[in-house]
């Protein structure tokens, strides 16, 4: 149980369903699930872990429930935008192109707007590394 | 006209020219979306507010250099993630590596038996296996919760890939993580919603 934990596909090991021989046992299986759904193992491993798959209904299950998992999570709605957060970033918008240095100083909601508007001002350049990292295409 | 949804690069473009109603339209899209973004770093709802707030004058303030290689969703959470971060440190509070090992079994390994196979195997969930079931909102919620339960960093991973969508490229890009540190985090945070729910099932 110790070292086998790093050499997943070493061991030829009975199948929980007590059918036919698998490269890889559960306690290995379930922990490629997610490397299996981002399709990121390697053409080995996978054909091992979708025989094993067909092999035994009780990983079967637990890649259902980690696929409903993620399905289900998509479905999660954020809360409702707070009216005041609204008007707060309305007004921010407004002092933004009233002038553009100063909105930092009295953005709405923060509590000690000196500390923010350095803060802010300090840390601008770092938040655009979008505009120097290379292209990936995201979609 | 009526009724189109504008791509966020529309609005971009009208945000550039100093139109309000756009930006209006991105806050009503993103706003509560950073927040909950924002509260995976923090457990304090008023921070999380000030931090989403900030992040769009992050947007206005780099407006002129944002050439759209990136999504502008990817963009706002990346500003979002450096302000959280950023007022942590001001704050003098580090942002917790993951506390787990990474090489850790993400199931108790009690379930398996001496040959690694299940001893006590996951019971079925009745909808488990339905492909395109009818979303069910009780689990919906279960699931919300179970993921406000995660460790921050798997929080993060979790929220961006699962609930807002983001492929692993943008969430590594956001969060400043390698494509391996991502997976682990996503791996361990899908695992553990997965057996808090299965707790609930148990307990109900």
């Amino acid at each position: 149980m110790k070292s086998s934990w790093f050499a997943p596909w070493r061991r030829k090991v009975r199948s929980p369903a007590g059918s036919e021989s698998s490269d890889l046992v559960c306690r290995e299986a379930v922990e490629l699930v997610t490397a299996y759904l981002d399709d990121a193992l390697e053409p080995g491993p996978r054909a091992a872990l979708e025989r094993h798959l067909v092999d035994c209904p009780h990983c079967s299950e637990y890649f259902a429930q980690i696929r409903l998992v993620r399905q289900t999570a998509a479905h999660v709605e954020p809360e409702d935008l707070v009216p005041d957060a609204r008007r707060d970033l309305m007004a921010l918008y407004r002092q933004w192109r009233a002038d553009p240095d100063s909105a930092a100083a009295e953005a709405p909601g923060t509590e000690a707007p000196d500390a923010e508007a350095s803060d802010a001002e300090a840390t601008d350049g770092d938040e655009t590394p979008d505009t120097e990292a290379p292209d990936t295409n995201d979609s | 006209m009526l009724g189109r949804v504008e791509s966020d690069d529309e609005l971009v473009v009208r945000l550039r020219i100093g139109d309000q109603d756009a930006f209006a339209v991105l806050v009503d899209r993103y706003h509560t979306r950073l927040t909950r973004f924002a509260r995976s770093f923090t457990p304090r709802a008023e921070l999380a507010e000030d931090i989403a707030q900030e992040t769009w004058l992050g947007l206005l303030r780099g407006l002129d250099r944002f050439e759209g290689r990136a999504s502008l969703r990817t963009w706002l959470f990346q500003i979002c993630a450096n302000r959280a971060r950023t007022l942590a440190a001001k704050e003098g509070r580090l942002i917790p590596v993951d506390p787990t090992d990474p090489g850790a079994p993400t199931v108790d390994p009690a379930r398996f038996g001496p040959e690694g196979a299940w001893s006590q195997p996951p019971a079925p969930w009745p909808n488990a296996a339905a492909q395109e079931q009818e979303q069910d909102a009780e689990l919906v919620e279960r699931v919300r919760v179970a993921i406000t339960r995660l460790p921050e960093s798997q929080q993060q991973v979790v929220t961006l890939r699962d609930v807002e969508g983001l492929t692993a490229v943008e969430v590594c890009r956001i969060l400043d993580l390698t494509e391996g540190n991502q997976r682990v985090l996503l791996h361990r945070g899908r695992a553990r919603v997965r057996a808090l729910l299965e707790q609930e099932v148990a307990t109900k």
